[in-house]
């Protein structure tokens, strides 16, 4: 099923509707509010709040347009409020950016993957987004533009000083080249 | 071979035909492939590596990174409630819309009324603003009122409804009344009192012939506070006289 008949039969009010959408696009959605957030029950909470609202707006949708940056686009905004809330918390219980231990030699380096999120959990909201949404979700940049309502360019710029920090950042940190 | 010094000047060629900006924008060109082999550099880019000890540094940091970034799994799934809940969820029914016609009725409805307040407003507003060009509006004076009683009666309109009802009063005499009571005020002021002005047909019989008994006697008739009092029945410039009180003698 395309996108066109997914929100036509959206629209019609046909009830089998949003189990499609969900079960189409809920991985990716989890996917990108679980990297943002890097906390299971939040990335849930912000996932269920992105369907609720894309259920709510999709009477309003151009269903000329692919709905996957449009639901990544209400994510990413969910999880920019998350990460809002949270840093207005008097007390966390534990951030990511305390978990990670900087001292060198105390990486692994076969968990290179690991070594990576710790480093991605570093990089400003607006960066970690470009970066999951290029390398991860696999959005082209007209889409990554697209999703979070900003240049092409703007997007490569992200995306090319996220890529920098985080190579700094392993680097710094001693992750080597298996 | 001597490494780049970045502070000798902007982006200089190096190698074959390769600055340090081309050399890093040619490695974000390499982890745009998304390519998960580890990336081979081209001549001209190992060239410039081998001249720019910074370059080459950033080559090893990006080589690690496109692996990490290659190694990076998908993340874990979302938990089956939760999945569960998300199926769960239905698309609220659309409100009901108005037809255009109506809406723009509304709207029309409401603009109007819009605008007729706007317009009272500005016509009360006029005659303030005009009268006081520019000046700046003391603030009011607010004057606290006590509380009205309703059990208690005001003295104001009272006195005014006693000063009306004795003006009618006096409204209603007769002009021989007043006449009489002229003379006898005139009578009270005059050391020798000249019955002869009196009218002819002066009332005879009754209190007034006593009073007049009385008045020959020499007694001044009426007080000072009530010539006062009905010094209205005098003319005006006889009133000014009658306003000085004199000492007061009864009756």
């Amino acid at each position: 099923m395309d996108d066109r008949s997914l929100v036509d039969m959206l629209c019609s009010g046909d009830p089998a509707g949003p189990g499609v959408l969900v079960d189409r696009f809920h991985t990716v959605v989890f996917g990108l509010c679980f990297r943002m957030l890097r906390h299971r029950q939040d990335a849930e909470d912000a996932t269920q709040e992105t369907f609720v609202r894309a259920l709510h707006g999709i009477g309003g949708f151009d269903p000329d347009r692919p709905l996957r940056p449009w639901l990544l686009g209400i994510a990413a905004n969910r999880c920019r409020t998350a990460l809002g809330h949270r840093k207005r918390r008097p007390v966390q219980a534990e951030s990511a950016e305390e978990s990670i231990d900087h001292r060198p030699g105390l990486v692994d380096p076969d968990d290179l993957a690991g070594e990576l999120e710790r480093s991605l959990q570093r990089l400003r909201p607006n960066y970690r987004l470009v970066f999951v949404l290029y390398h991860e979700q696999g959005l082209p940049y007209d889409e990554i533009a697209q999703a979070i309502h900003r240049p092409i360019g703007t997007v490569k710029t992200w995306l090319h000083r996220a890529r920098a920090q985080l190579a700094d950042d392993l680097s710094r940190r001693g992750v080597q080249c298996s | 071979m001597p490494g780049y010094d970045d502070s000798s000047g902007p982006w200089p060629k190096l190698g074959a035909d390769m600055n340090c900006r081309e050399f890093e924008n040619r490695w974000h060109d390499l982890l745009d492939s998304r390519s998960t082999a580890v990336a081979e550099l081209d001549a001209t880019m190992e060239t410039h590596a081998s001249a720019c000890v910074h370059c080459r540094a950033a080559s090893g940091r990006y080589q690690l990174l496109r692996q990490a970034v290659a190694s990076l799994g998908p993340p874990p799934p979302a938990s089956a409630r939760s999945i569960e809940r998300l199926r769960a969820l239905r698309v609220p029914p659309a409100r009901p819309t108005i037809p255009l016609g109506p809406r723009l009725v509304r709207i029309g409805l409401a603009a109007s009324v819009l605008a007729a307040s706007l317009l009272i407003l500005a016509w009360i507003g006029r005659d303030r603003w005009a009268a006081t060009p520019g000046a700046v509006e003391p603030p009011s004076l607010v004057v606290a009122q006590p509380p009205a009683s309703p059990a208690r009666p005001e003295l104001g309109p009272s006195l005014a409804e006693a000063t009306e009802a004795t003006l009618n009063l006096a409204m209603e005499l007769s002009a021989p009344a007043s006449r009489i009571g002229r003379e006898i005020l005139d009578l009270g002021r005059s050391p020798e009192p000249d019955l002869a002005t009196t009218d002819p047909d002066w009332p005879t019989s009754g209190p007034l012939r006593s009073v007049g008994e009385r008045i020959e006697a020499g007694v001044r008739p009426i007080s000072g506070p009530a010539r006062r009092a009905f010094g209205f029945l005098l003319d005006p410039l006889e009133g000014n006289a009658v306003a000085k009180p004199g000492p007061r003698e009864s009756l």
